[in-house]
């Protein structure tokens, strides 16, 4: 799915949540968007994702003016689990699949969620809650998944298991990924094309190539530079 | 204390007896509240969850409207009922003043607006996050709704159940529309009055007993439906 982002505002009171424009996500692309806190980030995956209506904007999909539900899958941030068992949550999102009790069972055994199957989703820590919730989001394989800080929660070998799934759906099943994250290492590791955000506005972007550079905008030096120092 | 002492006796016999006036009035009490709870929930549950759901213009004040007639005095709600249905009133030809179906009536006006507004509060702690996630996942406006009403249940049962303990309890309108005419009109509430004005009081005790009860296992009801819900709560926040 090829979607261009002509133009997407959003203002409140006096502040200016979002301002972009000529944004295009080429077909099959590994879109991942990092920046400070409230730099606009999760407004312009919920505008892009249709979530968020009351944004102005101008986007096209595939030369079309409005993405179907039946297209996109977006885990939001902080993801809300019913209160059902893990099962349960993740076939919500395949509702109609021919397949779907056979993707359940692969995904929860590539996952490592067997063992929590029947678990209510009350029971779950905060890591394992937002691993059932990203498992839910990509169970469909709709030609565009969004993901809103997919693993801010989980720990190394559950960021890894999902960091492989999310590669292997956009590189073999050519399915466009939009994500952001506050680790400027897994936009490197992942994305095929990343954007700094910041203030609303789009202020630099280009392949992982381009971040290993020194020539950077000064608001992304400041932005890589912190993150470097906390992270030593 | 002998007065008491008497009545508690005489409640005793009156119960372990079976009275069959003590049984029409709890019969007749669960009744008038069974089926103004029903009603008003069929009512208040889908106007609550329609307005805590979705944003318009006035949807502010009209929760501010549903908050203040929670506290309706039961007698204005009587009275505006009788005006409606007395033999001049709008309502007049049904000749349905001092009928059950006229106290069913006053407390429906009595117990919607508490189970609305207790479902809007419910439904607004919850419908930001099942919203979104729900979009998210692509899922169709009654397949949210559904959720939506799943995920808030223990709060829309502790609203009726709140509406329940509401109208067993209430006598001023119920007294006015119904008339408090024995095996025809008479409930607990109104019986007490009665019965403790004649110095009866072994039967009002027999029926204040019933009634402390019925409204005993309500509560009880609704703690374990409000700690369901803490417990809810603390698993979000946590």
């Amino acid at each position: 799915m090829n979607i261009v982002v002509h133009q997407a505002k959003k203002i409140i009171g006096k502040r200016t949540i979002l301002d972009v424009h000529g944004l295009n996500f080429l077909e099959a692309s590994f879109v991942v968007i990092i920046g400070p806190n409230g730099a606009g980030k999760t407004t312009l995956l919920q505008t892009i994702s249709g979530i968020d209506q009351e944004s102005q904007r101008d986007i096209s999909y595939d030369n079309q003016p409005q993405i179907s539900l039946s297209q996109v899958n977006h885990m939001v941030q902080h993801s809300y689990l019913f209160d059902l068992s893990v099962e349960e949550n993740l076939k919500w999102g395949g509702r109609g699949l021919p397949d779907l009790q056979e993707r359940v069972d692969r995904l929860l055994d590539r996952m490592d969620l067997l063992s929590l199957r029947y678990e209510r989703s009350r029971n779950l820590s905060g890591g394992e809650a937002q691993q059932v919730a990203f498992a839910r989001t990509i169970l469909s394989s709709k030609p565009l998944i969004v993901l809103d800080e997919p693993t801010s929660a989980m720990d190394v070998a559950a960021t890894q298991r999902c960091e492989e799934i999310i590669l292997e759906l956009n590189r073999t099943e050519g399915i466009n990924i939009i994500m952001t994250t506050h680790n400027p290492s897994q936009a490197l590791r992942l994305g095929s094309h990343i954007l700094v955000m910041d203030q609303g506005q789009v202020v630099e972007q280009g392949s992982p190539d381009h971040f290993l550079q020194d020539k950077l905008e000064p608001i992304t030096q400041a932005y890589l530079e912190n993150w470097r120092l906390t992270h030593v | 204390m002998t007065n008491f002492n008497e009545g508690m006796v005489e409640a005793l016999r009156l119960i372990a007896g079976f009275d069959p006036e003590i049984m029409k009035i709890i019969g007749l009490t669960l009744l008038v509240t069974l089926s103004s709870t029903f009603i008003a929930s069929v009512i208040g549950i889908p106007l609550g969850s329609l307005i805590g759901s979705t944003s318009f213009r006035f949807k502010r004040f009209l929760v501010r409207i549903l908050n203040a007639l929670m506290g309706l005095p039961p007698v204005v709600a009587g009275l505006f009922v009788y005006l409606l249905l007395t033999r001049r009133g709008p309502l007049g030809s049904f000749e349905l003043l001092f009928t059950v179906p006229a106290m069913i009536l006053a407390q429906l006006l009595i117990v919607t607006p508490i189970i609305a507004s207790l479902t809007i509060s419910g439904i607004h702690s919850k419908v930001k996050a099942v919203k979104a996630t729900c979009r998210g996942l692509g899922l169709s406006n009654f397949e949210t709704l559904k959720l939506l009403l799943f995920e808030c249940r223990y709060p829309i049962l502790s609203s009726i159940a709140a509406g329940f303990g509401r109208a067993i309890a209430e006598v001023g309108a119920i007294m006015m529309v119904g008339g408090n005419i024995q095996f025809k009109t008479r409930v607990l509430t109104t019986a007490i009055v009665l019965e403790t004005g004649k110095g009866n009081y072994g039967k009002a005790l027999a029926l204040g007993f019933v009634l402390l009860f019925i409204a005993f296992m309500v509560n009880w009801g609704i703690n374990i439906l409000q700690e369901r819900g803490q417990d809810e709560h603390r698993r979000a926040s946590s």
